[in-house]
């Protein structure tokens, strides 16, 4: 990336790795994060073809079931912990500054720091696959008292989590700090883009719960080796309490995986489709309304637990009751295309992709919503097959979107459109091949976690292992085509697409080390 | 350097909300217990000797079944079990019931037997009189000891609820048993 930034005036920095360690540059972190997630997408990938692998047919092949259990838990917290959040921190420290016209992030060194927590903090992690006892392999809910027999792994697990809770934390008080401190004069709440907007509300759900997580870790410890018994029977503890701690951080916490890609999405629709966004200060109450009722619905992870008749109910209905901000948004994205002058783009394949297919896992979000069929769809593959469509489909096309949308700005060169093209097609064909048929497996009661299956679900197991080797290898294209846009190709203009409005637009392409030193004039 | 100031009070305000999430995630631990001692939620009941007296005066003539079951450690050391599956009982009435252990080891068990019952609206009127979940039990080699249980249901339990099951599961506590 060092050609980015080669010709700009005054980038005085060390050369070489120096300049990645030390380095308190936003663009620079921004990058850092967006590689990191990279790099874990694979190894969280490899994790999932090797899930798929064993489930290519009924009975043992290939692993073990404790190691496929392993692989379970582990591209779980890789995929969350690893590749989502840092990504969308990593489009946070890059484009939040020069959306808003801020010169840098509020706190630079703060955020060296919490960036360079996080490869320490997974390779504590993913060191646990060699140890005594192998990898964590009772679910990345953690749950008591199976967590609590994990081997040698269990202390680095935690602290593991202990790190990137840290370095969230951190990451999401530089970026309140930047949004309420660090704007340009002119530049109000109001006229923030959506997603300076979404970020601001993620990462006050981040401040508010990845503590609740740390706590609720630091209990297991504590179980396991100092003698407590927060969730120990024995001891008068009670398991059902953890759960009610972890899901308290744990609903809240798929919003933060999913509410920035709603700025993403609302960034690049208007662009292709030429038109401003429709109900923009609806889109910030909707995102604003999410966040507040993602506090209020932990326990319908919990269904099953043995809740009374009234925690049913009202955790069955403050859950149904998302789907009408959500929904708000579905409707002011169509409306935003609606008559207007469409081209297709990349990035907006993505985004379009992103908007059918996260409603699609949305719609079976509601069906699991529903405590009576619930206790059917209870950890059955159909409740993989949903979170997988909300997350593969909706935060991972999210960040596709957005690495094509602005990766002309980042570089100053044009990614190879057919390629790009390509690379959604495979992507979402794959995608749909892997996930579509789980529902169906589910709603038969193919249970989840589980390395060999009855032989009626055969066939739907097969095709799901043939769509997720087929996506693996499209994100193949997906890397080489990043590699070549860094190195050259055509020279994108400052505008980059002729229907993007905004203040990051209006810097070169690529923008120069320091932006925005003096204020822009925001009309 | 105003605009540092200003980002260091905003990042400390941050930091203390951060901090209190944190204290909130052990505070949730007692809340917990409360919300569910006060609703009888989660199926607890309480640990406590209940008044005698009050429940002798009149017997009300509907019936209910009462079903014991109960829960030990996987692992054969201890035979734990109800010596009567099933009662019928009318509420307002003491009744009495007996639990067997036998300690099918070499050495001496130590532990807790904690309870449980379902369906969760029946554990505010299920009262214990004298039960040995009040206290740890130590069982010596290879004896079988009766655990008393004296109960009554209090005669303001819903109609509908037809069936009563009262569980107990027995936790040993590992580090004493260790030390004899």
């Amino acid at each position: 990336m060092s050609s980015v930034v080669k010709d700009t005036h005054h980038d005085e920095h060390p050369s070489g790795i120096m300049r990645w360690i030390t380095t308190t540059n936003h663009k620079d972190i921004g990058t850092l994060y967006l590689w990191f997630a990279m790099i874990m997408f694979f190894i969280g990938g490899l994790m999932a073809l090797v899930i798929r692998s064993e489930l290519f047919q009924p009975g043992l092949q290939f692993v073990d079931p404790q190691f496929f259990n392993s692989m379970t838990t582990m591209h779980a917290l890789v995929m969350i912990f690893g590749v989502v959040m840092p990504a969308f921190t990593g489009l946070a420290n890059w484009m939040i500054p020069i959306m808003i016209g801020g010169p840098d992030m509020a706190l630079p060194r703060m955020n060296n720091w919490s960036f360079w927590i996080m490869p320490f903090a997974f390779s504590m992690l993913l060191s646990t696959l060699w140890m005594d006892g192998g990898a964590p392999a009772g679910g990345w809910t953690l749950y008591p008292p199976l967590s609590l027999q994990t081997g040698d792994a269990f202390p680095f697990l935690i602290f593991a989590i202990h790190f990137m809770g840290l370095s969230s934390i951190m990451g999401a008080i530089n970026i309140v700090a930047t949004i309420l401190n660090m704007r340009a004069p002119g530049m109000t709440l109001m006229k923030m883009p959506l997603f300076v907007w979404t970020w601001l509300i993620t990462a006050f759900l981040l401040i508010a719960v990845m503590p609740v997580l740390a706590g609720g870790v630091t209990m297991l410890l504590t179980d396991k080796f100092f003698g407590t018994s927060f969730f120990n029977a024995a001891g008068g503890g009670d398991p059902v309490m953890f759960q009610h701690i972890f899901w308290f951080f744990g609903h809240p916490e798929v919003y933060i995986l999913i509410l920035p890609s709603f700025g993403v999405v609302s960034a690049i629709i208007p662009t292709f489709a030429r038109k401003p966004l429709f109900g923009y200060s609806s889109m910030v109450y909707a995102t604003a309304s999410i966040a507040f009722l993602s506090f209020i619905v932990w326990a319908h992870h919990m269904f099953t637990v043995g809740m009374p008749l009234a925690g049913e109910v009202f955790f069955m209905f403050a859950t149904m009751l998302i789907a009408v901000p959500t929904g708000v948004k579905v409707f002011n994205w169509v409306t935003t295309m609606w008559k207007g002058a469409m081209t297709f783009e990349t990035p907006m394949l993505f985004a379009i992709g992103f908007i059918v297919m996260f409603t699609i896992g949305g719609f079976s979000g509601l069906m699991l919503a529903i405590t009576p069929a619930d206790f059917q769809y209870h950890d059955t593959y159909f409740v993989v097959a949903h979170f997988h469509y909300v997350l593969v489909p909706g935060s991972i096309f999210a960040i596709m979107a957005a690495c094509y949308f602005w990766l002309p700005k980042w570089t100053g060169n044009m990614y190879p459109e057919t390629l790009g093209k390509i690379h959604f097609w495979l992507s979402t064909f794959f995608v749909n091949l892997t996930f579509f048929p789980m529902h169906f497996v589910g709603l038969a009661g193919m249970p989840r976690r589980i390395p060999d299956y009855s032989l009626q679900f055969a066939d739907y197991n097969m095709i799901a292992s043939i769509g997720a080797f087929g996506f693996g290898f499209a994100q193949l294209i997906f890397l080489y085509l990043i590699i070549k846009t860094i190195k050259g190709g055509s020279k994108a203009t400052d505008q980059v697409w002729e229907g993007a409005e905004g203040l990051e637009w209006t810097l070169s392409s690529p923008p120069p080390y320091h932006s925005f030193s003096t204020p822009p004039v925001i009309k | 350097m105003k605009e540092k100031k200003l980002n260091i009070k905003t990042a400390k305000k941050l930091i203390f909300i951060c901090f209190s999430m944190f204290l909130f995630s052990f505070a949730l631990i007692p809340l917990y217990n409360v919300i569910c001692d006060v609703t009888g939620l989660n199926g607890n009941t309480s640990n406590l000797k209940e008044k005698v007296d009050s429940y002798t005066e009149s017997v009300s003539s509907k019936k209910l079944n009462i079903q014991f079951i109960s829960h030990q450690p996987n692992n054969k050391k201890l035979t734990f079990k109800p010596s009567e599956f099933e009662m019928e009982v009318s509420p307002g009435k003491i009744y009495s019931t007996m639990y067997l252990a036998t300690n099918n080891t070499s050495s001496n068990i130590v532990g807790q037997a904690v309870p449980s019952v379902s369906p969760n609206e029946a554990s505010k009127y299920l009262k214990k009189i004298e039960c040995f979940c009040f206290e740890e039990q130590t069982f010596k080699p290879g004896e079988v000891t009766n655990l008393p249980l004296y109960f009554a249901i209090d005669e303001k339990m819903p109609k509908r609820i037809k069936t009563v099951t009262l569980s107990y599961s027995f936790f040993e506590i590992m580090n004493v048993s260790k030390k004899n």
